[in-house]
């Protein structure tokens, strides 16, 4: 299989996890992701019928369910696609980060991972492993990462780790997140309040929903193609966090520079009037 | 880049408005010192303090906004309440955690700030410039950490949910609409004497001008303090579900310890308001009642102690820390420096013997800080021994219990003897000491009597006079402690005693001048009129404190004879299903003279709770039935892990039926409940409400022409003239509708329990006394001015003095009251 056929296949398996992800995310789940997901109340009352590409998918998932799986090593061979799942909400003092990687398999043999160190963003604290299938488990090591290690058997795999991003008080900060290798989409999930500047350079923005808490987020994609380089990281900036702050502060230092002036004026005032004294006195 | 949202918010204009508070207080001090040199600034000053105000009350109002309008962009309206939380509860969150509470004392801070202000703007008093700039300061202090540490209008990071967390179910109660704001009240007013003190202690003018003002701001303080106290007794005893009211919990006794410094200081102003005495105490006392009120912040503040009262952990309480330590040092600082204005004694004080009032109050104010150091001690050596020795002293409500009995005894003792002692000596022997000796013997016969009585009949009607103690510890103070039912309630009835003589002694003076009655009618009447006089002596106030302290004493002895019982129940209509002998079993509870049946367990929904509610029959030793009860457990949709127990209470004024459900199950109806049989509880009501009547009444009798006084005087008036013989018949409307409704209220009071007999009659004399006030004015508008015969000015009807020379206007007046007969005596 040469290259470019690699990538359409890669490409076409994104279009297809991004489906099942959608309709999967949307009838609710236990962690951070699923709730993001999940869409207002009226479309949440009636989530959408699966459509074709659901059928398709599904039809591949029972094959392969009832096929002998076969082990390999190649991840090609398997046509194995990753994908990552970025969300980001901040909170009182930190900023609660939940990373999720998705092995697909959409052929009928098992792909026998090699072990994988996928490294966590700086500062990362409080890790936990939140989901594993069955196939693949992950264990937090030291040095702030997690190693991945299983089998991805023929239809899907995940893996989901939590996080805490210690909110430092400054006004930007940027938040990088290294990736795994061979990933094959992006997508970022931020929940920051709308009055703060966020964005996260090279991805296309996919535009704004709302999770089961009602809270607004914004969605961003990024997509490996034959135009588009592999990533290996991603960054988010964020951008007017202590603004208040600030004000703040300007509006302490004026009353406490009024009250000095108060103290300063009247020992200024009482000086005078001792001095005027005096001189009657002369 | 997404695009940003910059639209006004609400949490932007609320910041504004905080930020405004600040920078008004810090224009206030800075006014305000420079007016201690020239005084021409003063009127700035004020008026800064007077947009503080303004500014501070918008934002409350505008946090209150938020709320209403379930702005959940907002951090604090997002953690404390939900859609589903009752209006008047959306309300009540403005103080339901850290921030918003530190808003709301900022906003009382402001507004009696303001008040002392305007109050002291027609006064040419010179401690004024020093007064405006200390509260300013104060002000400030306190905007600064609501500003920077603890901002209610602080956004979420997170884009703003549809929904918020939910107020905390505890709270979701009546009285804690106004108890907080009433303790917020007390802690917040204690700032007026100790500006007042501090201004005193700088100008080095420590005369009679700051202790008259000091001390109407001190009751006003105190006043407030008493009734969140008394709230919060309430609260904790309807919510909390054990079956007490007082747990000694670090909070309760953070708010209790000012009150107990402020009623010594009430004492001690009382005294340095006459005579040139006890500068010192004064001074010292107001000041730390002062620290009190910081302290009490910082504890429930900073998380270092675990309270179901405190706020989380946090850093606030460090703040007040340092402040705390700040006004310490410059308080003792400036005191050190005045030491010589406190040196001379007064020789009255050097003169007084042992057996007088004088010695009694120093006494009693050596008793109440011995108190407050023991509850200070005790309340912060759980914390202190885990930063000092790394392991934590558990501290339980025995050995408070141990400690402050005694305490609480003396203080009886030393209030019940006091009323007969003279000011400076007391002679018992020889003929002049005759009288004196006589006051004694009827109070002493009185406490003996009942005494007796108590030793003989208490045990059979369940309340032992004598009660032994399961509790460790050296004999001889278990056998002390053993005798505390006795030795409270002869004490008690001693100190009652005294109170009904003082009062049978004044009527009786009242009785003395004038003809005498011809017809039971005008002695009837005569007698009225004595009352109402009698409320206008400066001692009444102090008389009726008194009678509710040994009220509340009494009812605090209740504990020693309580019981509880608890047991797991069926409901009895299940008797079908279950045999006969099973049923009785299962559906009835005996506890002590009382038997519960459990009827039946409802399901009820709430737009925000779940609610089961049990049924039972309270019955008597007979069988009879008493009343049903309705304990329940509620379910918050908010807090669903976080059930309440909602009590049910039957209140007599001999005992308590405190019923509260422990686990339910919804299927079986299963239920386990638990009794508590509590004597004398509304005792300890009775009594706290007539401390805080007495604090009311010492504020509206007319020692000056405030606007209050003036009031006062005027429904006094229309009193005296609705008595009076010659202008109204006996059984007139307002005299009918009065005894109706106390004898409603009393009814209510035996028959219902006594918290509906109090609200009703409550309810019923407030439209009674607006109904009254409202006709006195009507009427009042007609009234005749007074002219005076010196100048020819022209003074309102009831004037004592006139505005313009200040001569007595009394001489108009054709009786002569029983304070002014106690004046003409005394000058005599």
């Amino acid at each position: 299989m040469n290259r470019a056929t690699n990538q359409v296949l890669r490409d076409w398996f994104t279009a297809l996890f991004c489906c099942w992800f959608y309709l999967v995310f949307s009838t609710g789940c236990t962690s951070l992701i699923p709730s993001l997901m999940s869409l207002d109340d009226n479309e949440h009352q009636n989530p959408q019928a699966p459509d074709d590409t659901f059928t398709q998918t599904n039809d591949i998932l029972n094959a392969a369910d009832n096929a002998v799986a076969q082990i390999t090593t190649d991840m090609n061979e398997a046509q194995v696609g990753i994908q990552a799942w970025i969300y980001i909400e901040p909170g009182d003092d930190v900023i609660h980060v939940e990373q999720a990687y998705v092995f697909s398999n959409l052929s009928n043999v098992t792909w026998r991972a090699p072990t994988i160190r996928a490294q966590l963003a700086a500062n990362a604290k409080n890790l936990r492993i939140t989901r594993q299938t069955s196939g693949i488990s992950a264990r937090d090591v030291i040095d702030r990462a997690v190693v991945i290690q299983g089998d991805v058997q023929p239809g899907e795999e995940e893996v989901g780790i939590q996080f805490d991003i210690p909110l430092l008080k400054k006004n930007d900060i940027t938040l990088q997140f290294p990736l795994i290798s061979s990933i094959a989409a992006v997508q970022v999930i931020t929940a920051f309040r709308p009055n703060l500047q966020v964005h996260v350079p090279g991805f296309a923005n996919a535009g704004i929903s709302r999770n089961q808490k009602g809270q607004r987020m914004i969605t961003w994609q990024y997509i490996v193609s034959s135009e588009i380089p592999p990533i290996r990281s991603v960054t988010v900036h964020v951008n007017g966090l202590l603004k208040a702050n600030r004000a703040r502060w300007v509006a302490v230092g004026c009353t406490l520079a009024l009250m000095l002036a108060g103290v300063v004026s009247a020992f200024w005032f009482k000086s005078k009037i001792r001095k005027t004294v005096d001189n009657v006195t002369r | 880049m997404f695009p940003v949202t910059t639209q006004i918010e609400i949490a932007h204009v609320g910041d504004a408005l905080v930020a405004c508070t600040m920078l008004c207080a810090g224009l206030s001090f800075m006014l305000g010192m420079v007016s201690c040199v020239r005084s021409k600034w003063l009127g700035g000053a004020r008026k800064a303090l007077y947009a503080c105000c303004a500014f501070s009350i918008a934002s409350c109002f505008l946090l209150a906004y938020a709320f209403v309008t379930h702005d959940f962009s907002i951090a604090y309206v997002a953690q404390h309440t939900d859609l589903s939380t009752p209006t008047g509860y959306l309300l009540t969150a403005l103080w339901a955690g850290q921030d918003g509470s530190l808003l709301w004392m900022l906003v009382l801070f402001t507004l009696f700030s303001s008040g002392c202000a305007w109050w002291m703007q027609r006064s040419n008093d010179p401690l004024q410039p020093y007064v405006v700039t200390i509260t300013a300061s104060v002000i400030a202090f306190f905007s600064i950490v609501t500003m920077i540490a603890a901002n209610p209008f602080d956004q979420t990071l997170a884009s703003a949910a549809i929904d918020g967390a939910g107020l905390n179910p505890l709270l979701q109660n009546v009285y804690m609409i106004v108890h907080p704001p009433a303790l917020y009240v007390g802690f917040v007013v204690c700032v007026v004497p100790f500006s007042f003190a501090i201004a005193a202690l700088m100008t080095g003018k420590l005369d009679f001008q700051w202790v008259r003002a000091a001390r109407k701001w001190c009751v006003v303080a105190w006043l407030f303090l008493t009734i969140g106290n008394a709230l919060g007794m309430v609260w904790a005893y309807v919510e909390l579900g054990w079956g007490g009211y007082w747990a000694w919990d670090p909070v309760e006794n953070a708010s209790l310890l000012p009150w107990l410094t402020a009623t010594a200081a009430i004492h001690t102003l009382g005294i340095s308001h006459k005579r040139p005495a006890l500068q010192l105490w004064s001074v010292a006392l107001v000041c730390v009642t002062f620290w009190l009120t910081i302290f009490a912040s910082f504890l429930s503040r900073s998380g270092l102690i675990a309270s179901v009262h405190a706020f989380a952990k946090s850093e606030l309480g460090w703040y007040f820390l340092y402040y705390l330590i700040a006004l310490v040092l410059t308080n003792v600082a400036l005191i050190l420096w005045r030491r010589a204005l406190f040196l001379p004694a007064h020789p009255t004080v050097n003169r007084a013997s042992l057996m007088s009032r004088y010695t009694t109050v120093i006494a009693s104010n050596w008793v109440f800080c011995i108190a407050a150091a023991i509850v200070t001690v005790a309340t912060v050596l759980p914390a202190l021994s885990e930063m000092l020795v790394g392991q934590e002293l558990i501290v339980d409500a025995s050995l408070y219990n141990r400690w402050m009995t005694p305490i609480g005894i003396i203080i009886l003792g030393l209030m019940a003897i006091s009323p007969l002692l003279g000011w400076t000596k007391t002679e018992f022997k020889g003929e002049s000491g005759r009288h004196q000796r006589a006051l004694f013997w009827f109070p002493a016969a009185v406490a003996i009597t009942v005494g007796v009585f108590f030793f003989v009949v208490g045990p059979s009607i369940g309340m032992p006079p004598i009660v032994r103690s399961d509790q460790p510890g050296p004999t001889a103070i278990l056998a002390l402690g053993s005798v505390t039912p006795l030795v409270t309630v002869v004490v008690a009835t001693f100190a009652i005693a005294v109170v009904i003589q003082q009062f049978w002694r004044s009527i009786g003076k009242i009785g003395a001048y004038g003809s005498v009655a011809a017809s039971t009618k005008e002695r009837l009447v005569k007698l009225m009129r004595s009352i109402v006089e009698m409320l206008r002596l400066p001692a009444t106030a102090s008389h009726i404190a008194h009678v509710g302290v040994a009220l509340f004493c009494v009812g605090v002895v209740g504990q020693s004879w309580d019981s509880s019982h608890e047991a797991s129940l069926l409901p009895s209509h299940t008797r079908a299903d279950i045999a006969a002998d099973c049923v009785a079993a299962t559906s009835l509870l005996k506890a002590g003279q009382y038997t519960l049946r459990y009827r039946d367990l409802r399901e009820r929904q709430r737009p925000n709770k779940t609610m089961y509610l049990a049924d039972f029959d309270l019955l008597d030793r007979h069988e009879q039935h008493l009343a049903t009860l309705h304990p329940g457990k509620y379910f918050y949709h908010s807090h669903p892990q976080q059930p309440t127990s909602e009590v049910d209470v039957r209140s007599t004024l001999r005992d308590d039926v405190y019923v509260v459900l422990g686990g339910i199950d919804p299927e079986t109806k299963r239920v386990s409940v638990q009794v508590y049989v509590n004597p004398l509880v509304s005792w300890v009501w009775i009594g706290a409400f007539l401390i805080a009547f007495a604090g009311v009444l010492v504020l509206v009798q007319p020692y000056r022409a405030t606007p209050l006084a003036k009031l006062y005087a005027k429904l006094v008036a229309r009193l005296r003239a609705t008595f009076s013989p010659d202008r109204a018949p006996l059984f007139s409307t307002s005299k009918v509708v009065l005894v109706i409704t106390a004898s409603c209220g009393l009814l209510w009071c035996f028959y219902r329990g006594i918290y509906i007999g109090l609200l009703v009659t409550t309810g019923i004399t407030m439209l009674l006394g607006l109904w009254y006030v409202w006709t006195t004015l009507q009427q009042l508008a007609e009234k005749p001015p007074v002219h005076c015969q010196n100048c020819h000015v022209t003074n309102d009807f009831d004037a004592l003095f006139c505005k313009s020379c200040g001569s007595d206007l009394r001489a108009n007046q054709h009786t002569p009251s029983i304070h002014e007969q106690a004046e003409g005596k005394s000058n005599e």
